[in-house]
């Protein structure tokens, strides 16, 4: 047992470390030089060369990578190369607008997508099992950005119930979920949508096994069958795929930022990548690719915890 | 409710039956689904031939038109034809989508295939690769590729395969181990087959299957995800349109011309619910342990 768990984190340690190799070269295969992204063409010669070497440009890129793990491993981020500042500072400076979306996005989802796809699980072929189905299967249909758009439109837009730009005001938690609602309700239906049929097909997995028929042998009833002994063992699967969902909501909330024009991640990313700040570009995908692994591992280690038949080798999400 | 003694009730008999009622609507699902895809894929490939406008003819005099007899949908800020853009833009994203998925496949289930079958070191580099793609949610293995190569159709294929191959590899690596136990492998091992003909005359057509079935799913994923990407401004660049980047220039003109944003999202939402519904049947069909998902 404690041999996986040492085994399964160091397969997370070395693809972490392929990862960071691939982002660090693959962020610099990118044209046109930061340099002069920052100071324009209109620079002399010997200005812009100065301005590389401030940057660390200078150097070969062989051993940029390795000044970069080094850092990596003292948890140093490096400098902003267009803004000057600590890229952890930026990071974390962003980092609530962010969360709020995700996590806002994930309560949403847990709290209509679970009850849903139990009662559409309990009463299969009925006519409520059909309409949650049809519903779910649009929800996955939708990519987040266009909920969000499709949100905006009547909420923000025509009614101004809900700001349509920015992400409100970090000392005030009112103003942050007010901004924060409709972006975390976009992720929220697409999310609720994965759990309703998650949920649903748990379920239905369930209530074939052998201690319901037990349970219901001895005359129990439907309720506490249902609502008892399934609901019991349902729900450790459907929490631990929260998690895999949780990477899929991460790389949604990109997009569902920009077009609130929020500040977070996904803006720093886009932001990167126009100003050539390797730096921060490099650091915001790390964070996502670490997001995505420790929840990756967490749920594989969870899994082995509850059911010891499992042992590696699942599909994750997307 | 019914009594407590009683452990057997009509809701119970629902639960247990695969009622011939199921079937039908499992079937209209499906051909909903088949239905919805033959459109898409006709509007893509007859499509652009059949625009009343050129899609890319600007004309100032039109710029922001309502819908009317001639502009259907109405003009965008450079007064193009919206109809004919959304038209035009639904052979793009299909196209990017469909050949990214059917790459994937392709070498993702041969790379797992010969992973499965040979093990050893050729599986181990299989894997180590598969796990360093999987690392990265999609979207984001999507804007690092883009990054790195820039954006464009081809570039977009690119990256979009590499984000699906693994999915492809996991799912025959798995298959072809299953596979490798039945009699017949070990039947033509006896015979002398050589180890290519026993992978590809032998365990491919077996694996081949659920990959195809898989590959509905994954397709309307892609659609997603191209969407997503283009919308960023990394993937298909103006003025070439794709439904992602329709959407990103119509965000621009939400106050004033929501049109702009509507028909490309209906455009997305109609191909992606049409992929979902065919991938949901085709697997409800060939995976008879789990009836529905």
């Amino acid at each position: 047992m404690w041999l996986y768990v040492l085994e399964r984190v160091l397969r997370t340690l070395i693809t972490l470390l392929l990862a960071v190799t691939l982002i660090f070269f693959a962020v610099r295969v990118l044209p046109g030089d930061p340099a002069e992204a920052l100071m324009g063409r209109h620079m002399s010669a010997e200005g812009l060369e100065t301005l590389r070497r401030q940057m660390g440009l200078d150097v070969p890129v062989w051993d940029q990578y390795l000044q970069f793990l080094g850092n990596l491993l003292r948890g140093d981020l490096g400098i902003s190369l267009a803004l000057g500042q600590p890229v952890s500072t930026l990071l974390w400076d962003v980092a609530p607008y962010t969360a709020i979306v995700v996590v806002g996005a994930m309560l949403i989802g847990a709290a209509i997508g679970i009850p849903a796809g139990i009662l559409s699980a309990i009463h299969r072929n009925r006519a409520i099992d059909y309409l949650a189905r049809f519903i779910s299967l649009s929800g996955i249909s939708l990519p987040g950005f266009v909920i969000a758009i499709l949100l905006m439109l009547p909420l923000a837009v025509y009614l101004g119930w809900f700001p349509m730009v920015g992400g409100g005001r970090t000392d005030s938690p009112a103003s942050l979920v007010h901004f924060g609602f409709l972006p975390a309700l976009a992720g929220g239906i697409g999310m609720a949508a994965y759990l309703t049929r998650l949920t649903r097909s748990t379920y239905l997995e369930i209530l074939n096994e052998d201690y319901i028929r037990t349970a219901r042998a001895k005359g129990l009833s439907d309720r506490r069958v249902l609502y008892k002994h399934a609901l019991r063992n349902a729900l450790i699967p459907i929490v631990t795929l929260l998690g895999i969902y949780s990477i899929i909501m991460i790389g949604d909330s990109i997009a569902i930022e920009i077009v609130f024009s929020r500040p977070g991640f996904g803006r720093l990313i886009m932001g990167g990548i126009t100003q050539r700040d390797y730096v921060v570009l490099q650091s915001v995908l790390l964070v996502y690719v670490a997001f995505a692994a420790i929840v990756n591992l967490v749920v594989d280690l969870l899994y082995v915890l509850i059911d010891p038949r499992i042992k590696l080798g699942r599909i994750h999400g997307d | 409710m019914a009594s407590e003694i009683q452990p057997h009730t009509a809701d119970m008999d629902v639960l247990h039956s695969e009622g011939a009622w199921s079937r039908v609507l499992q079937n209209k699902l499906a051909w909903v689904g088949i239905i919805g895809c033959a459109i898409v894929f006709l509007v893509a490939v007859i499509g652009p031939w059949l625009v009343p406008h050129d899609p890319f003819a600007q004309s100032m005099l039109h710029r922001f038109a309502s819908s009317n007899a001639t502009y259907w949908l109405g003009t965008d800020q450079f007064g193009r034809d919206i109809f004919s853009r959304v038209v035009y833009a639904t052979r793009v994203s299909v196209v990017i989508s469909l050949v990214s998925v059917l790459i994937g496949m392709a070498l993702g289930t041969v790379l797992g295939v010969i992973a499965g079958h040979r093990r050893g070191w050729v599986d181990w580099v299989v894997m180590e690769l598969v796990n360093l793609l999987i690392a990265f949610p999609t979207i984001v293995l999507g804007i690092l590729v883009l990054v790195a190569i820039g954006g464009g159709v081809v570039n977009m294929i690119i990256a979009l395969s590499l984000a699906f191959l693994p999915r492809f590899v996991r799912l025959a690596r798995a298959e072809t181990m299953a596979v490798a136990e039945k009699s017949f492998v070990e039947a033509a091992r006896a015979s002398g087959a050589s180890d290519a003909r026993i992978m590809f005359k032998y365990i491919l057509p077996n694996v081949i299957g659920t990959a195809i079935v898989t590959a509905a799913l994954w397709t309307a994923t892609a659609i997603r995800a191209e969407a997503a990407l283009s919308f960023l401004g990394l993937g298909v660049q103006p003025p070439n349109p794709s439904w992602g980047n329709l959407i990103s220039d119509g965000l621009h003109y939400i106050l004033s011309d929501p049109g702009l944003i509507l028909y490309p999202s209906i455009a997305i939402i109609v191909a992606v619910l049409s992929f979902n519904m065919l991938g949901d049947a085709l697997r409800d069909y060939f995976d008879p342990r789990i009836h529905e998902r």
